[in-house]
């Protein structure tokens, strides 16, 4: 989930520059830049009307920009057809985004199709993505009508995995979602095989899903970056009384989920035992394993040691870790 | 059930004709249907995407729908004539709208979220429109087709009035006619019709995905093959083309009487008095039938053939009234009379057309012949009792009643009420023998054959001569009725077979032995 070392040499993957779209006097976007890894999964989050979608769609020229630019892999977007360039960038909505006249297996299909794939690797690439995101064989021939919500985002998923792009940009993907739905698939998705190797530009105003998934969080409001980096950069170094206020009410919950266990290894005690989780989980994730037991086994990612976390030092590290942040 | 059962006869009587009808209806239909969908569809498409656009298109194809069509198929004969052509351009702009409304409303209609998912996954705008906006707006497309469809059988009937055919030959012929048989004949169908293009089309906008995309393959190859019904009434004989009225080509005194007794073969479309004087008069046609009086006679230039074998009933105008009345005042006899034999065929032609095309008020064209003819006296006006006069709603009867009236006042002591617009025969008719008017204009072809309905073989016999149809009726009319034919006017409204006069002339035909004669060496 965090970006290898090897990779950050590298040219960043999407390169954003001095940005800007006005419509009429109003500035959506007002001359913002980033840059984003290849592998790494990035957040726009905000509330609704901060440019976040605006920027979101000018990555795949579904918006132009009026100034800046924008660069993928080292290459200017605007140097290709706007249709192939989004044939190489796969874009996933909100459910009801589907084509309602296409059956699943047509919708999952689209990208293989207009990049002229061949029937057999078509089919076969659908039959796989079916089976990667849990869905049914016989949902092939369903209409997206006939499936639930969480289904039809899976095949939203399905749909813009299809053609296997490099980068992956989403609209609010869970957004239609109840909140288990939302939080089910999300697991699914992180899970993936695909997943991990996938540039990810990722739209939410849902703080959860952003600590989560993100591996970077570029927090905007009124068209201008407020902040961008870490999880634990904006919650505990925040940049202005804006990114404070914007978290004050999610804190504690946030904080659980962006401090992980290997931020207070050294406090715990080696100890053998039944392993459950590695050390890359979050508090919040060793909290939801414990329930009422008082304790359990997690390996150290790295060298695999194992150390007993228990229930009342968890806590009291955590207090200690945040209270040195802040 | 008697009823019922004549109406199966006379459709199994009639099945060539309906059948051919029927064909011709169904291809009218859908060759108009074909070119609105090809002209609608891409404009639907067009608006929906420059909506700035869509005002200007709605609003023209809207005014379209507005126009009566009688009106509009009025519009088109004098740019495209008579016959198909202006049948299927009016046709076509009825169907224009709901087209063109359906297709910009289907699209516009798709949800904005598939639209940008189609975009976004890398479709050009052109196959956006033809996987996603077109597939996803074609039931509320093909709605609009149906109701295009719909309309247009509707409206089809009506291409009988410009020489198109169709149902619409049955359904006027029997309203002219007042035969229930012969509408139904042309209505049944024509609804049956309707109802069948509905379901079907209902059925295909029902499908769904892959079939609904072979439907779409389909549809239009049915759509040609429902055109190719259309076949322009092939093998025309001989270089005249006559236009008569549905209810001229169902009459034994009409075209019927033509075939019988001069043996005259000659190629005619149906077409309605109201556009067929223009048609001959644009040769569009060379012959109609006419009435000897009326006054786009004059207008058109056209000349009225001799009925040289006496297939024309005389129609001769005289004034009825009832003998009760005469009774009382009896100086009003001899005021009505003063009109006796005063007004002959080109007279009367002469006044309708100054009513008709100069739009001139009746009582002022009748001052100006009364006192011409030195008859007009100022009115008396006297108060002994008020005749009341009634008229049918056609220019020449308006005329006539306003003479009445001017002779009353001036010769008598009598007042008139006037009570214009009573319809047809039948409405005056009835008024009359129910006391609520005192007299009115009749003709005395009229009275035998509809008011007194004499059987065949009377007719037969008193047809070719005027006086004794007139005996007959003014006996008949006392007899039974206590109605009093007067004298007539002098002039003869009947049938008649009119031809422009310069190609009349050319030809060297007079009567309708000559036009025969000629018809027969140039077959």
């Amino acid at each position: 989930m965090h970006v290898r070392e090897a990779d950050a040499l590298l040219t960043p993957m999407i390169n954003v520059k001095h940005l800007s779209k006005n419509y009429g006097a109003t500035r959506a976007v007002a001359g913002i830049s980033f840059e984003v890894k290849q592998g790494e999964k990035f957040i726009l989050l905000g509330t609704s009307g901060c440019g976040k979608t605006t920027t979101l769609k000018m990555l795949n020229r579904l918006i132009e920009p009026s100034a800046g630019e924008i660069s993928i892999q080292a290459r200017k977007i605007t140097a290709q057809q706007p249709e192939m360039l989004r044939r190489s960038i796969g874009y996933i909505l909100q459910g009801n985004s589907l084509f309602p006249h296409y059956t699943v297996a047509e919708n999952i299909a689209v990208v293989p199709r207009l990049l002229g794939w061949s029937r057999d690797r078509t089919d076969a690439r659908v039959k796989e993505l079916l089976e990667k995101l849990h869905l049914p064989r016989e949902y092939a021939n369903y209409y997206p009508a006939q499936l639930s919500g969480g289904q039809q985002q899976r095949v939203n998923i399905a749909r813009g995995l299809a053609a296997d792009p490099p980068i992956i940009l989403m609209d609010e993907p869970f957004g239609a979602l109840d909140p288990v739905t939302r939080t089910h698939i999300r697991k699914e998705l992180v899970q993936l095989d695909e997943y991990e190797k996938k540039t990810i530009v990722m739209v939410t105003h849902d703080i959860d899903e952003a600590f989560e998934i993100g591996d970077r969080i570029c927090l905007m409001d009124k068209g201008r970056i407020q902040q961008q980096g870490t999880a634990a950069e904006l919650l505990f170094k925040p940049a202005s009384d804006f990114v404070r206020s914007f978290f004050s009410g999610h804190y504690l919950q946030a904080a659980l989920k962006t401090v992980k266990l290997r931020d207070i290894w050294y406090g715990f005690d080696a100890e053998p035992g039944p392993v459950i989780m590695t050390s890359d989980y979050s508090i919040w994730d060793a909290m939801e394993k414990m329930g009422d037991k008082n304790a359990i086994y997690v390996a150290d990612k790295n060298n695999g040691k194992v150390k007993r976390i228990g229930k009342d030092s968890l806590l009291r590290l955590f207090s200690e870790y945040t209270a040195t942040l802040q | 059930m008697n009823e019922q059962q004549s109406l199966w006869q006379f459709m199994a009587q009639q099945r060539d004709k309906l059948f051919e009808q029927a064909l011709q209806h169904i291809g009218l239909t859908f060759i108009s249907l074909l070119i609105a969908v090809a002209i609608g569809l891409p404009l639907g498409i067009l608006i929906a995407k420059r909506k700035k656009l869509a005002g200007i298109v709605l609003g023209f194809a809207g005014i379209m729908q507005t126009i009566p069509s009688i009106a509009l198929l009025g519009f088109m004969i004098p740019i495209l004539g008579i016959g198909a052509k202006p049948a299927i351009a009016a046709l076509f702009l009825y169907a224009l709208l709901p087209i063109i409304r359906n297709t910009y409303t289907g699209i516009t209609g798709v949800d904005p979220a598939v639209r940008e998912a189609a975009k976004g996954m890398g479709m050009t705008p052109a196959q956006v429109l033809k996987n996603v906006e077109l597939p996803l707006a074609m039931p509320v497309i093909l709605a609009g087709i149906r109701t295009a469809t719909v309309i247009n059988v509707g409206v089809a009937t009506l291409a009988a009035f410009i020489a198109a055919g169709g149902l619409g030959e049955f359904i006027f012929g029997g309203i002219s006619l007042n035969n229930t048989n012969m509408i139904l004949a042309g209505a049944i169908p024509a609804a049956l019709l309707a109802i069948l293009f509905d379901f079907l089309l209902s059925r295909i906008q029902s499908l769904s995905g892959r079939k609904l995309r072979m439907a779409m393959l389909l549809l239009p190859i049915l759509g040609f093959l429902l055109s190719s019904f259309y076949l322009v009434p092939a093998a025309y004989e001989g270089k005249i083309l006559a236009g008569f009225t549905p209810e001229f080509m169902g009459r034994t005194d009409g075209y019927l009487g033509l075939k019988q007794k001069y043996g005259m073969r000659v190629r005619t479309v149906v077409i309605s008095d109201a556009v067929m004087y223009k048609a001959v008069y644009e040769k569009k046609l060379d012959l109609i039938s006419g009435y000897s009086t009326d006054g786009r006679l004059k207008a058109y230039d056209l000349l009225s053939l001799q009925d040289d074998k006496n297939i024309f009933p005389p129609y001769y105008a005289a004034p009825i009234v009832r003998a009760e009345v005469l009774q009382q005042y009896p100086e009003l006899e001899d005021a009505l009379n003063l009109l006796a034999g005063r007004i002959s065929d080109s007279i009367m032609t002469e006044l309708n057309y100054r009513a008709d095309y100069l739009h001139e008020l009746p009582d002022k064209i009748a001052k100006d012949f009364l006192t011409s003819n030195g008859l007009y006296k100022e009115p008396r006006n006297g108060k002994k009792a008020t005749i009341r006069i009634g008229s049918k709603i056609f220019g020449e009867q308006y005329i006539l009643i306003n003479m009445y009236s001017m002779l009353i006042r001036g010769y008598t002591d009598l007042d008139v009420e006037t009570k214009t617009g009573l319809g047809g025969t039948k409405i005056c008719f009835d008024a009359m023998t129910n006391k609520q008017i005192d007299m009115y204009p009749e003709y005395t072809g009229t009275g035998l054959l509809v008011l007194l309905q004499a059987d065949t073989e009377t007719v037969n016999k008193l047809i070719t001569d005027k006086n004794a149809v007139y005996e007959y009726v003014k006996d008949n009319f006392m007899s039974r009725y206590g109605i009093k034919w007067l004298k007539p006017i002098g002039f003869n409204n009947a049938y008649a077979l009119m031809m422009r006069k310069r190609q009349a002339n050319e030809l060297g035909i007079k009567t309708i032995s000559d036009l025969k004669a000629y018809i027969d060496k140039n077959k």
